[in-house]
């Protein structure tokens, strides 16, 4: 009995560990989403780059975790940037809707195949830089890495939300958000908006990648999944609802966790039956906005 | 009259299908290498499954990133059923497609109100479902598969070559394609591409949408299963490593590289994309840089598909040279009229509608009376077009009554159901459904009336192809009575926005209707073209068509009409004669602005 | 380019088309805006008016002909260009940011301005809120839940914050009462009173007639007729036309 309790009190840490990294890259989905209507379906390969790219630095290089972070987001940032110009861009004008789904699939496709020839297929193991040893609250262990996830994911959520409630661009990319002519007319460079939503939602995830490694592996494939259940988190809530994403999140990675305690055969099934009953109730997430088309 | 047209006709691809069914028979003796072989099977049963898809996706607009799911589902069920249960392949084979299919039509019930990134996430969680349950449930055989699966057996006991499989493959292939075909160049490829053209003006034809979505799930996971079966067989082993999201991604973009909404596209693409791996079998380090390379230089400069492209080259339109002539039937235009004029047709009483706060309509009273030309006008916002679509179950309504016929009371239900009544309506900004041709869009205004059913179109009875010619006489009838019959092969998204606009029109006389509602048809149209509108609506009342008219063109609505009711504010506040109407202090009041008495009214 | 009273043009329009993909809802128009005047585009739905606003903005395509705005040649900048030269647009239906505050709405309105320039836009901001003392009261609550009458004035002042020698106007008076729309036409006539140029896109004609020094009158993408506000209120087939006869 004391030990279930045990097993539960460590699933919902490591459940909201993991959890405030899937809220993380979510936070990209809906940046990008709310401006564009589109996101990066190869989010999670960009996860994967800071992830190893971040090992290489601080591993290979001898960096400070520091150093390692600021480089992994810097690099991913900056393939946000290209990502918008050659998968993005160019597909907007296309009145078929599913264009830059398959675009940036494609670009992940492309990533991920540079990343086996850089890093090799194998998994990694990535130090933890507050060290491997387990931490006892009570009489359950938690790894410190995994509370530096919770404060430093949802630290940048919350950052990133302040931005865009109270900085002069965060209102101005809300706006474009809103009504495109509308932030045009009042000499907003939309495009400019643009491609920051996507360096900046490129950027978290990276971040999440190298947050993330030293819990998981990191290797080429450890991109995909999280990326998809990440974009079920951004759904849960509604892709247009930031308080919606956040909580999808914590909730998808702590049941995943939960459910993994009773069995681990569950585990990896019950995000998507999850999200398969939401939709099926509330087609544009829990907490979506409506769609109103005039007729 | 007579105008070169084409013609329902299915004799002439015939012929296309012979040929390849010989190319296809004699390729494997010609190359008879069982690697090769082995290729060709599996070009087959991966085409079989991307034209599922695209039946899906570009026939009706539906994102679908969880096909591998229902391929596997075909392949698990045919190899559970011959290896546990013993059944032979001619027997597990067709369980497999069933049960596909079964899961394609649960699948759709989520799927059917979810749109744009909430779809594919559906689509995207039931491919995930199926993966990590087959791979996790010991009934599957686990991370193990299912082993030992047995080839088919030939009457004589023995098994299958492979050759002989290959032939089994692209025979049903060939099936596929062709029944794909005949759906797709009847009433089913018309109202799927209709209903992704236009939700709204598809349903206010009576075109039930929730069950033609459903409808193309499953013949979608149906095609999806056949290919899972012939790829279980293929080898005598599965396990869910094959069945992963990639799986899912790639018969997508095979679908959309080929060009989506095409008859052949699938084809093209699926081979195309299918080959990549063999081509460039040397390349094997580079392989996935070119697979994701060609997809996005297919994207970014192929928008339309390969196929897609290629029909935008007007050489490709010369090829395709009109089979038959046919001609018009006018009697298309015996409208069903009452023996009883002025009677109420419609009529409201107290009805309302809030938005939130807005009160979009309140307390209107009004009633038409068949047979007579009933205007509606109103400043903008005034609440002229929610009256039409609350009136046609496009809104409920907040409050109040809608009455038919004198006595029947209208409960609110779909926007599909109203059309069942002879109540048709066109929208303020025309919506025709752009990819198909104009006489296509006529076409399925005779949604209702059709009465071969999908088993007639896919077999392509003489019934079937009767009917289709006998509507096709009619729709041109009815596009000469707009003017418009010269343009009927052409699509409707390259006319001309009056032509649109009388395409329209075309399409909802060809509904049948009791009332037609037409909203603000002269926007947009030159004088010209205005005197025709005004010709045609008098020519449809003559037909026995009750019309409601809103519009903002003074002159053509005091012209035309019988009756004159005024909106403003989401109430009515003026009705009566066009004089009456024209005199009216609130009127002009509405119009014109506050402290301005008639007559001195634009004088500054 | 045609000069009729003596003042300055400050916009000329020429052989303008504008295309939606295969809908040519621009097919060649002349148009020319003198300094401190109202110049008024009247015609029904879908007759090119709010396509011209659209073209000036930069926000619809343009497939031939120029724009000159003060002697320049405008047809090639970006939208948020057009605000830095001069020329703002009152967008049809408002067009607010409906899920931020009014203060947020005023402030976006003088983006081009920040962040330099603070101090300026707080100003500014000042400025209209005694233009309209209701937004003042309204300041912190969400645009979205402004009435129909005081979106217009919220829509109005952000247009007003970026300073514009040009304001493009449509159809204000949309889905507003009686009493409402005199209050917006008095706040058009005091803007020319002080020196604004103003281009006037209105459906209910009477309304843009009154305030029109010029007008024009837009038909199927083409200018049908032009001339004062006054002139063209007595002819005859605009009066039958959107006049009621």
């Amino acid at each position: 009995m004391n030990s279930l309790l045990v097993k539960l009190w460590q699933a919902l840490v490591s459940g909201l560990s993991i959890g405030s990294i899937y809220a993380l890259i979510a936070e990209g989905y809906y940046i990008t989403f709310i401006t564009t209507g589109t996101l990066n379906f190869g989010q999670g390969e960009f996860l994967m780059v800071g992830a190893l790219f971040g090992l290489t630095c601080y591993v290979s290089f001898g960096l400070p975790y520091a150093v390692a972070v600021f480089a992994a987001v810097l690099l991913t940032g900056a393939m946000g940037f290209g990502l918008e110009r050659v998968a993005i861009r160019p597909v907007m004008r296309h009145a078929l809707s599913l264009s830059w789904v398959l675009s940036t699939v494609a670009v992940s496709i492309i990533l991920k195949n540079a990343a086996v020839q850089l890093w090799g297929p194998e998994q990694v193991k990535f130090p933890s830089p507050f060290g491997e040893s387990v931490v006892m609250i009570g009489s359950a262990g938690i790894f410190p890495q995994e509370l530096f996830i919770i404060i430093a994911a949802l630290g940048t959520v919350f950052a990133v939300q302040l931005l865009l409630r109270r900085s002069l661009f965060g209102k101005a990319l809300i706006a474009v958000a809103f009504n495109r002519n509308a932030a045009a007319v009042v000499g907003i460079n939309v495009r400019r908006v643009v491609v920051f939503a996507f360096v900046l939602s490129s950027a978290l995830a990276g971040l999440g990648g190298i947050l993330i490694a030293p819990i998981t592996f990191a290797w080429a494939y450890m991109g995909t999944t999280p990326g998809i259940k990440a974009f079920a988190a951004a759904i849960f809530g509604g892709l247009d609802n930031p308080i919606g994403i956040l909580i999808g999140g914590l909730v998808i990675g702590v049941l995943e966790q939960l459910f993994g305690v009773v069995n681990s055969n569950l585990k990896e099934g019950i995000t998507f039956f999850f999200i398969l009953i939401v939709l099926a109730i509330r087609p544009t997430g829990l907490m979506g906005g409506r769609e109103i088309t005039k007729v | 009259m007579q105008l070169p047209i084409f013609a329902y006709s299915g004799p002439k691809h015939w012929v296309l299908f012979v040929l390849a069914a010989l190319m296809l028979a004699l390729l494997p003796i010609f190359f008879n290498d069982p690697f090769f072989i082995l290729v060709m099977q599996s070009l087959g049963y991966l085409f079989i499954a991307t034209l599922g898809l695209d039946i899906l996706v570009g026939w009706t607009g539906q994102i679908s990133l969880g096909h591998a799911g229902l391929f596997a589902i075909g392949a698990y069920t045919s190899a559970l059923a011959s290896t546990r249960l013993g059944f032979p392949f001619w027997v597990s084979a067709p369980f497999g497609v069933v049960i596909a299919g079964l899961f394609g039509s649960a699948l759709a019930i989520p799927s059917l109100r979810a749109r744009g990134p909430y779809l594919a996430m559906v689509t995207i969680a039931f491919g995930f479902m199926v993966e990590v349950t087959s791979n996790r449930w010991s009934f599957t055989g686990g991370p193990m598969g299912i082993m030992s699966i047995p080839a088919p057996t030939l009457p004589d006991g023995n098994e299958m070559t492979p050759i002989q499989y290959f032939w089994l493959i692209a025979g049903v292939a060939l099936l596929c394609q062709l029944f794909a075909a005949n759906m797709f160049r009847a009433r089913l490829g018309r109202t799927l591409l209709a209903l992704q053209g236009s939700e709204i003006a598809a349903q206010s034809l009576g075109i039930n949408v929730y069950r033609y979505k459903v409808l193309a799930f499953v013949i979608s996971s149906v095609y999806a299963g056949i290919g899972g079966v012939f790829f279980a067989h293929q080898n005598g082993f599965i396990n869910s490593d094959t069945f992963v999201f990639s799986l899912s991604v790639s018969f997508l973009t095979s679908a959309l590289m080929g060009g989506s909404g095409t008859l052949f596209g699938p084809l093209v693409g699926s081979v195309i994309l299918n080959l990549i791996p063999t081509v460039f079998a040397g390349l094997q380090e580079y392989q996935l840089y070119i697979y994701g390379g060609i997809i996005l230089v297919t994207i970014v400069f192929l928008p339309k598909g390969i196929v897609g492209s290629l029909r935008q080259i007007p050489l490709f339109h010369a090829w395709r040279r009109p089979h038959a002539t046919i001609a018009s039937d006018p009697s298309v235009l015996d409208f069903p009229s009452s023996t009883v004029n002025e009677e109420p047709l419609l009529a409201v009483h107290g009805l309302a509608k809030n938005f939130g706060g807005v009160r979009a309509l309140s307390g209107v009273d009004m009633t038409i009376t068949r047979g007579s030309v009933h205007g509606l006008i109103g400043p903008n916002g005034s609440g002229k077009s929610t009256f039409i679509n609350v009136v046609t179950g496009v809104f409920r309504p907040s409050a109040g009554k809608i009455t038919l016929f004198g006595n029947k009371e209208l409960r609110p239900l779909g926007p599909h159901h109203i059309a069942a009544y002879g109540i048709i309506r066109t929208f303020q900004n025309v919506r025709l459904f752009g990819e198909l041709s104009v006489i296509d869009n006529v076409m399925v205004g005779f949604h209702l009336q059709l009465k071969c059913g999908f088993f007639a179109h896919l077999l392509q009875t003489p019934a079937a192809v009767v009917e289709e010619v006998t509507f096709r006489r009619k729709a041109l009838a009815l596009l000469e009575f707009l003017s418009i019959a010269e343009r009927a092969n052409e699509q409707a998204k390259n006319l001309s926005y009056g032509q649109q606009r009388r395409v329209e029109i075309a399409r909802a006389l060809a509904a049948r209707p009791q009332l037609l509602m037409l909203d603000e048809p002269a926007a947009g149209l030159n004088p010209t073209e205005l005197h025709h509108l005004a010709r045609i609506i008098s020519d449809i009342k003559a037909a026995g068509v009750t019309l409601l008219v809103i519009e903002h063109h003074m002159e053509l609505i005091m012209g035309i009409s019988d009756v004159i009711s005024v909106f403003d504010f989401g109430q009515k506040i003026a009705e009566g004669s066009s004089v009456a109407v024209r005199q009216n202090d609130k009127v002009i009041e509405a119009y014109l602005g506050v402290a301005e008495s008639h007559g001195a009214a634009v004088d500054a | 380019m045609l000069s009729l009273t003596g003042l300055q043009s400050m916009l000329s329009i020429e052989g303008l088309k504008v295309s939606y993909g295969h809908v040519e809802a621009l097919k060649g128009i002349d148009l020319e805006v003198r300094q401190g005047n109202i110049t008024a585009i009247i015609g029904s739905n879908g007759a090119g008016k709010t396509s011209t606003l659209m073209a000036i903005s930069r926000l619809a395509p343009i497939t031939a002909g120029d724009i000159r705005f003060e002697g320049q040649s405008i047809t090639r900048c970006r939208p948020h260009d057009i605000t830095r030269l001069g020329i703002t647009q009152i967008l049809e239906g408002r067009q607010l940011f409906a899920d931020q505050t009014v203060e947020d709405n005023l402030l976006l309105g003088g983006y081009t301005h920040l962040p330099r320039h603070r101090s300026r836009v707080a100003a500014l901001m000042e400025r209209e809120m005694a233009r309209f003392p209701i937004l003042r009261e309204r300041r912190a609550q969400l645009a979205g839940t402004l009435s129909g009458g005081e979106q217009q004035m919220l829509a109005i002042s952000r247009g007003l914050m970026s300073e514009p020698r040009l304001i493009l106007m449509d159809e204000p008076s949309m889905g507003l009462a009686p009493l409402i729309v005199k209050e917006i036409v008095s706040t058009i006539r005091a803007l020319r009173d002080e020196g604004a140029t103003i281009v006037l896109v209105e459906q209910m004609a009477a309304v843009a007639l009154r305030l029109a020094d010029y007008a024009y009158v837009l038909e199927n993408g083409r200018v049908k007729l032009s001339g004062t506000g006054r002139d063209l209120a007595r002819t005859p087939e605009v009066r039958r036309a959107y006049l009621g006869g």
